[in-house]
């Protein structure tokens, strides 16, 4: 099965706690208009992908001026099996130009001043830890479910 | 003789690099403090300005679209003069990677879209619904990122910690020398010579490698850090 959007009506996020100083906004995620008992880190969600009998969810923190994008993927049972965020201090990002690459790759853009693109995995895959792209953070382990490809630029007007 | 007289040189030379470690225990110490203090005087800075903007348009002094672009103009001068009162291994970390960049009317676009769905245009709203849109950007402008400020804060006592331990070496070295103002002089200047070379060798290791390069940078604040404190305590 390829690649494919979900619409708001399928997917959607409740806000569980919201932003404070000491804390990020956390959210509970909605399908079919049913609570699926999943919390997650973040408030907006950016898009819902449908791949196989997975989703996988773009989800920022609605902090405009240091934002981070929080990339997580779900088995069925809305379990998550991978997840990875982009973000750095003092520097924030805008998610767009989302582009499906079927059968199992999309693009999109957030921070870098390049294009992203993330690669769907069958099967977990072994993979060093912190081998990701500059920019790309992710819980530490030694298999991956989705891998992340860009070289960002550096900021050199600061 | 002659073996003797090596001799003395070789633990001579031996006792400048331990000293060197023990003053890069400063440099580094120096270094956690500065920048995490830097990182919670921006938090604070951009709640502050965030909170007086919404006062001022609340009640009247300003309008609220002034007060959406001055939250945008502020907030984005704030972040560059936290990054100069960063440490170069900071500033370098910061610059590792081009933003996203947020422009007003960027932000408006996607306050309009996210409080009146996708589709909707600012322009055909009613004045206290932009006001509304205004109000929200004023808000996220003073908003930081709890988890990086979190972070730097727990490096902050990591940096206070070691601090701590430099302190604690230099007294000890201290108590234990039999010219006691001479070696209060010694400490004092390895230690600060290790923290000002590791400043300075950060520096030129960002002119040298570019400034978004924090391992080169890192490495240039070590090598400044101990060629320094070395060198201090070899001319003493």
């Amino acid at each position: 099965m390829l690649v494919k959007r979900l619409l708001p009506s399928d997917v959607s996020l409740r806000l569980e706690s919201p932003w404070s100083e000491t804390a990020l906004a956390c959210s509970r995620i909605i399908a079919d208009g049913n609570e699926t008992g999943q919390v997650v880190t973040g408030e907006i969600l950016e898009a819902a992908i449908q791949w196989t009998h997975h989703r996988l969810l773009f989800i920022t923190d609605n902090i405009p001026f240091e934002d981070h994008l929080r990339i997580y993927l779900f088995d069925a049972e809305w379990k998550i099996l991978d997840s990875a965020t982009l973000g750095a201090m003092y520097s924030t990002g805008v998610f767009s130009g989302l582009e499906l690459q079927p059968p199992a790759s999309l693009q999109f853009k957030f921070y870098g001043g390049i294009t992203w693109s993330l690669e769907l995995l069958d099967h977990a895959v072994a993979s060093l830890p912190f081998s990701d792209p500059t920019g790309v953070h992710r819980p530490f382990s030694f298999f991956k479910r989705f891998k992340i490809h860009g070289s960002p630029l550096p900021n050199m007007a600061a | 003789m002659a073996a003797t007289t090596r001799n003395d040189a070789d633990q001579i030379a031996f006792e400048n690099a331990i000293k060197a470690l023990e003053a890069q225990l400063a440099n580094v110490g120096a270094h956690l403090t500065i920048d995490a203090s830097a990182r919670a005087a921006y938090a604070n800075e951009v709640k502050k300005m965030a909170d007086q903007l919404r006062h001022e348009a609340a009640t009247g002094k300003i309008t609220w679209a002034n007060a959406a672009r001055q939250a945008q103009e502020t907030r984005n001068l704030v972040m560059m003069v936290t990054r100069t009162r960063s440490t170069p291994i900071g500033r370098s970390f910061a610059q590792r990677i081009k933003p996203g960049g947020v422009v007003l009317n960027q932000l408006v676009a996607l306050h309009t879209q996210r409080m009146h769905g996708e589709g909707a245009l600012f322009s055909s709203l009613s004045s206290a619904q932009k006001n509304r849109i205004y109000s929200a950007i004023v808000v996220s402008a003073g908003k930081s990122n709890p988890s990086v400020t979190n972070a730097m804060s727990r490096l902050s006592y990591a940096g206070k910690g070691v601090l701590f331990l430099s302190l604690s070496l230099s007294v000890y070295n201290i108590a234990i020398a039999e010219d006691k103002s001479a070696a209060t002089a010694k400490e004092l200047a390895t230690t600060g010579a290790s923290i000002g070379g590791g400043i300075a060798g950060g520096a030129l290791a960002g002119l040298a490698c570019g400034p978004a390069s924090p391992l080169c940078v890192t490495l240039g604040a070590f090598v400044g850090g101990a060629a320094s404190a070395f060198s201090v305590g070899f001319i003493w």
